[in-house]
């Protein structure tokens, strides 16, 4: 268990020193996700009435589709060459090789989420830091990566790949993104804790399950 | 077909005819108009089994999804993929339908009713499942990966209704059935669930006998060109 | 006497669609049997054996 424990670490270092060698992942999705929250400005009259009701919705389309856009690299970066084959061909189990690069999709995503966040929340002249915000990001992000990844390993195998993996990804993380807006509207309303109780809930249960079901599910779609 | 399968195979055609003539006849001509809604209350007795035959055909493919996984018997990743063709139109029909009769009952075409919803969900899940299906040209991985995405996807419906449900108490919408069913409606709703059940079992073995065929023609010619 | 517009629209969509994926099921069927016999001409009339041996290795994989 120990041992295994290092491995993830390996695989996760590994995808690490590569972003920040080529910065293929994070900078591009960055200002793909600045980008949506500009042009649903654009969408919406940025008044602050209006601007109120419909910003938790603006924070997490662009976090989703961003999301979307960043699980599209995770394993298309070890197509060329066959890496990934290379990766499959070291001595660990499947499992390992799924939380390795679960573990890197998930620290990408959040490193995007705290440069866009304070950013957001300027535009909306909110306070800068929300603990209960970054709550609810950490929550759905994981909820993000846990099917995400899994889904990033399975659409490097079929055609049509980049558009296959939003319509894959999407309908399942539903309950994620009802979650994360309708919490996000707690926080920024200010309202007690006990109102997004149910929320994180629901992220936690979707968290638990979906980590659980792609740990085991994960060796059926590496297999060659 | 061999001589016994034919046999099963009329005997569920005949009786599914049978069953949709009774539920035809119990759902125009039986069954009393509903005081509050009217006639287009009649829409229900159809919606709701094939709202629970499609939702019986996605638990089919996710059995079968383990079964595969678990067995490796191309078998089982066909009848899978049968029962995803045929939830689908089903749950089409369920969206459509239903869409009409809001319309009716409550003047919109499209409300973000907790079922409403999830059934949406459900749809699209099954739909990437489908076109997965179809970018995937290789049988062995083509069945693999469905089969993930059958498991993963089927465990996502509690989440979804769950979710859908609370974000929809906290906009308080219209419900579809408040009190119980009068014991003539009853009678058509089992009538018509049967019907569908049938209906659906026929389908599914077959376009599974379909299926089976295509592959032995494609791996025929491909001995042949071997 | 009220929104019967409805309710007949309903029904034909779900009849349409029922009848479309039967029809749907029936032309593939159609065009199944146009490639078997012709496989039947090209092999000769033995494609029975043929068929029942292809039929136990699909599980391999």
């Amino acid at each position: 268990m120990k041992g295994s424990v290092g491995k993830i670490f390996t695989i996760f270092w590994k995808d690490i020193l590569l972003e920040i060698r080529t910065k293929e992942i994070i900078t591009s999705v960055l200002v793909f996700a600045l980008l949506v929250l500009v042009i649903f400005n654009f969408a919406f009259e940025p008044e602050t009435a209006t601007m109120g009701l419909v910003a938790p919705g603006i924070l997490w389309v662009a976090f989703t589709f961003a999301g979307v856009l960043g699980l599209n690299r995770v394993f298309a970066i070890e197509r060329g060459n066959s890496r990934l084959a290379g990766l499959l061909l070291c001595p660990v189990d499947h499992m390992v090789i799924y939380w390795g690069k679960l573990l890197g999709s998930f620290t990408f995503m959040l490193a995007i989420e705290i440069v866009v966040t304070p950013i957001f929340l300027a535009l909306l002249n909110l306070p800068l830091l929300l603990p209960r915000l970054i709550l609810i990001i950490v929550l759905a992000t994981l909820g993000f990566t846990s099917v995400g990844t899994l889904f990033s390993a399975l659409a490097i195998n079929i055609r049509a790949r980049d558009i296959m993996l939003p319509i894959l990804f999407l309908p399942i993380v539903v309950p994620v993104v009802i979650a994360a807006v309708e919490a996000t509207v707690v926080v920024l309303q200010g309202d007690p804790w006990g109102d997004m109780l149910t929320w994180l809930q629901i992220m936690i249960a979707f968290d638990i399950i979906y980590l659980v079901v792609s740990t085991l599910v994960f060796q059926y779609v590496v297999e060659a | 077909m061999d001589g016994r399968g034919a046999l099963r195979h009329y005997i569920l055609v005949g009786l599914g005819f049978a069953l949709m003539v009774a539920a035809l006849y119990m759902v125009f001509i039986y069954v009393p108009t509903d005081k509050n809604t009217g006639a287009v209350q009649r829409i229900f007795y159809f919606h709701v089994p094939l709202a629970w035959i499609g939702f019986l055909a996605f638990f089919v493919v996710f059995v079968c999804s383990i079964l595969y996984l678990t067995k490796r018997d191309i078998k089982w990743d066909v009848i899978a993929t049968a029962s995803a063709e045929v939830g689908v139109v089903f749950t089409s029909l369920v969206l459509l339908t239903g869409s009409i009769w809001a319309k009716a009952a409550w003047g919109i075409w499209w409300t973000w009713d907790a079922r409403l919803t999830a059934t949406l969900v459900l749809w699209f899940t099954y739909v990437a499942y489908l076109l997965v299906r179809h970018y995937v040209t290789e049988d062995s991985q083509r069945a693999r990966l469905s089969a993930v995405l059958g498991i993963v996807g089927f465990i996502d419906v509690p989440i979804v209704a769950l979710a859908v449900m609370l974000w929809r108490t906290q906009h308080p919408g219209a419900m579809i059935f408040e009190g119980g069913l009068a014991p003539s409606m009853l009678a058509t709703l089992i009538v018509c669930i049967a019907a569908f059940t049938v209906f659906y079992i026929i389908l599914v073995t077959q376009s599974t006998r379909l299926k089976n065929m295509e592959t032995d023609i494609r791996d025929i010619k491909n001995s042949k060109i071997d | 006497m009220d929104n019967l517009g409805y309710l007949f629209a309903a029904y034909t969509i779900i009849w349409a669609f029922v009848f479309g994926y039967v029809f749907f099921l029936y032309y593939k069927q159609r065009k199944l049997r146009q490639q078997m016999d012709l496989l039947k001409d090209s092999i000769g009339e033995q494609p029975n054996k043929d068929v029942a041996k292809v039929n136990t290795d699909d599980n391999a994989g």
